[in-house]
């Protein structure tokens, strides 16, 4: 999904749209970029004089910004992620529970309420998406309860775990195939990636009433 | 707690409206957009859990012990936080009686105070249990369906 600027007079989120661009089209290089959330996680592409046929036109020509505001909102509730923190932490009790003093088991019963608002927050994003109403509020809402508590998760996976678990999915000594690697390794990443927490903190001060200042 | 905090936030987001430093109102700065912000987002999340816990009660379900518990857990920490962001969005003028914030936010501390975590901690200690090796993936079904008693 490319957003892409078709009318080259226009201003910011004006004059944009939104193409499915086949990345097998000729002049379309798809370079990995290696970095610490993993060996492949990311790229950067470049298109090099890529002919693009109109199908390709994701909704209104010009009205791009409004398209991927829409799909952003059904895509920032990620189901799978507050399903695999919960197998996540159920894990670490497994493994750890037993050695856990109460203070630590205080702490572990507040992330597993942390836990479950979050599912609750993005049931709500579901159930928007059977009733096909769009979760403008409700999707940034969920977003924002799925980083930190990510974050919270891998910050309490630090302290209790000990330096079995960072160890490499593909490694033979990895810990559950590394699953829990790649949460912790990613964590740093949460607030980042599909929409920063910034941004969506911006959209639930925009709900609120509170404007921005440009 | 679960009607303070709503209040407390309320208060501050009108007061951010009204309050008018360096020309502007307060909640056009973009610090104190994000202190509400975080308070708005917590207490979505927290009026589900509570709204589960009583539901559950309603119905006699085998989780609602720990889903109150859960509720109560969660409620201590957006109580945390929603008492600093306030606070820090009143100013000093927070403090004073006629501010009203101090009411709510002092009650809600004493409701911390008289019922501690380690308590709902425990419930939720007791409550845990899966069927075959492999945690779930939904946080309620790591509890026992049928958790009745609270442990001494």
């Amino acid at each position: 999904m490319l957003l892409c600027r078709t009318d080259p007079t226009s201003r910011r989120k004006e004059g944009l749209s939104v193409l499915l661009v086949d990345l097998s089209l000729p002049g379309v290089e798809r370079r990995p970029i290696s970095s610490t959330l993993g060996y492949h996680r990311i790229n950067e592409l470049f298109f090099d004089d890529v002919f693009v046929p109109r199908s390709a036109l994701l909704g209104p020509q010009n009205d791009g910004w409004r398209v991927a505001m829409t799909a952003l909102a059904f895509e920032r509730s990620g189901s799978a992620r507050y399903a695999r923190s919960a197998r996540t932490l159920g894990l670490m009790e497994q493994r750890h529970g037993d050695e856990w003093d109460d203070t630590r088991w205080e702490q572990y019963a507040s992330l597993l309420a942390f836990a479950r608002a979050t599912e609750l927050v993005n049931y709500g994003v579901i159930s928007n998406k059977e009733t096909g109403e769009v979760p403008r509020v409700e999707a940034p809402a969920a977003r924002i309860h799925n980083s930190p508590r990510e974050q919270a998760l891998a910050d309490f996976a630090e302290q209790t775990t000990g330096l079995d678990f960072i160890v490499y999915g593909a490694d033979d000594h990895a810990v559950d195939n590394g699953e829990f690697e790649s949460m912790w390794r990613n964590s740093f990443a949460a607030t980042v990636t599909a929409g920063s927490y910034e941004i969506q903190s911006g959209i639930i001060a925009h709900s609120l009433g509170m404007e921005g200042r440009r | 707690m679960n009607v303070e905090l709503p209040d407390a936030t309320d208060l501050a987001i009108a007061h951010a409206h009204e309050r008018v430093q360096f020309g502007r109102p307060l909640a056009s700065f973009q610090a104190l957009q994000f202190r509400l912000v975080e308070c708005h987002w917590r207490l979505l999340g927290l009026r589900l859990l509570v709204r589960e816990a009583g539901w559950r009660a309603d119905r006699n379900d085998g989780r609602a012990y720990v889903v109150s518990a859960l509720a109560w857990l969660y409620a201590r920490d957006v109580d945390r936080l929603v008492t600093k962001h306030t606070h820090q969005i009143f100013g000093a003028i927070g403090f004073t009686r006629e501010m009203g914030l101090t009411t709510v936010t002092g009650s809600a501390a004493t409701l911390r105070a008289l019922y501690p975590a380690r308590d709902a901690a425990a419930v939720v200690r007791a409550g845990r249990a899966w069927v075959d090796d492999a945690p779930p993936s939904t946080i309620l079904g790591g509890f026992l369906t049928d958790h009745q008693a609270v442990p001494a």
